[in-house]
């Protein structure tokens, strides 16, 4: 009896290992995309005591996350001044980050509860998350339901769209 | 005949008494049905949550703890007056508010008063005064008009509007 259960757990272990090893060599395009939205929120925050060179190197990487064709539309009522965000194309959304890390003295983004459909062809998915943002002399956070395109580009997930979606109509 | 045998065994000490009870095994399974039980109620049923932000002040506070009763709309759709939780993406992140309008209804904020097909709805819960102008917006089916009890605040910065059914998670507890 005590054989067999000792076998049965070393059973379960090798199986859970195996399942492990599968999982992080051969990843599901899920799990790929949540990574990526997951790193372009770190990408995306920054903090008061960051050098010129880590936040051009910060943006040139986050922007390899984006297609060259990236639409934004991102509506911020609540945000005092803020208006609507409208970026076409990698160079403009360069250009609104930078101006984002000058306006601010720092930021931190989150993507929380990700939900991944990927497209019957899967070459498209979208990815549907709440933002939250949180900025230094504000006690309170933003959050705003967002929904992020991603197209399958030789083999790397590139998001064609972001877009804020109205929780409240 | 086991008498003697059972009288020398010594009786455990007060410290482990304490800490894991006279008959460990009991103890484990009583932290096991705890564990159990704790997973499946506030996991699943009554969902803890921390108030954060003003907007349903002064009936809630920044920094307040409450729970989200997920069963309270089983046997009822949402009621007037109700304070519910309103998910984004997921229930992470979730909007609290009260339900002020029901399916089917036209609403709209006129001077500051709330008008609930064009009859002003007294609001107990509103401590304040306010100038909001909203024009009139009718409710489909499964749309529920939420706003917060907070009416100081500008309302440009204020969330409401309608929410979807299906996105009302469940009544706020307390």
């Amino acid at each position: 009896m005590k054989q067999w259960l000792t076998r049965l757990i070393a059973l379960a272990v090798v199986l859970a290992v195996v399942f492990w090893l599968w999982q992080a060599l051969f990843p599901s395009p899920e799990h790929v995309i949540r990574n990526r939205v997951a790193k372009v929120a770190r990408l995306i925050s920054f903090s008061s005591n960051e050098g010129n060179l880590t936040t051009l190197s910060k943006v040139s990487s986050l922007l390899t996350y984006f297609s060259p064709d990236i639409q934004c539309s991102i509506e911020t009522p609540d945000i005092p001044d803020a208006g609507d965000w409208t970026i076409a194309g990698r160079e403009d959304l360069r250009n609104n980050v930078l101006s984002a890390h000058s306006m601010v003295e720092s930021l931190r983004a989150e993507f929380i509860d990700v939900t991944v459909a990927i497209a019957p062809d899967r070459q498209t998915a979208t990815a549907e998350l709440t933002a939250r943002v949180s900025l230094p002399n504000d006690k309170d956070f933003i959050v705003h339901e967002m929904k992020f395109t991603l197209k399958n580009v030789g083999g790397q997930w590139l998001i064609t769209r972001v877009e804020t979606v109205k929780t409240l109509g | 005949m086991n008498e003697p045998a059972a009288a020398n065994v010594p009786e455990p000490s007060l410290l482990r008494i304490v800490l894991i009870g006279r008959r460990p095994r009991n103890t484990c399974v009583r932290i096991v049905v705890l564990v159990v039980a704790c997973y499946i109620v506030f996991g699943f049923i009554l969902l803890p949550i921390r108030i954060e932000g003003v907007s349903m002040q002064p009936t809630y506070h920044d920094r307040q703890i409450d729970f989200v009763n997920r069963l309270a709309y089983i046997k009822h759709e949402p009621r007037r007056g109700d304070v519910v939780s309103i998910m984004l993406a997921g229930r992470s992140v979730m909007y609290m508010k009260r339900i002020v309008g029901l399916p089917g209804e036209t609403i709209a904020f006129s001077s500051g008063k709330l008008l609930v097909n064009g009859e002003i709805l007294t609001e107990p819960y509103v401590k304040s005064q306010c100038d909001w102008e909203i024009p009139p917006v009718t409710l489909g089916t499964n749309q529920y008009y939420v706003v917060g009890d907070n009416r100081e605040m500008p309302e440009k910065n204020h969330e409401k509007g309608i929410a979807e059914r299906r996105r009302i998670v469940g009544k706020v507890l307390l």
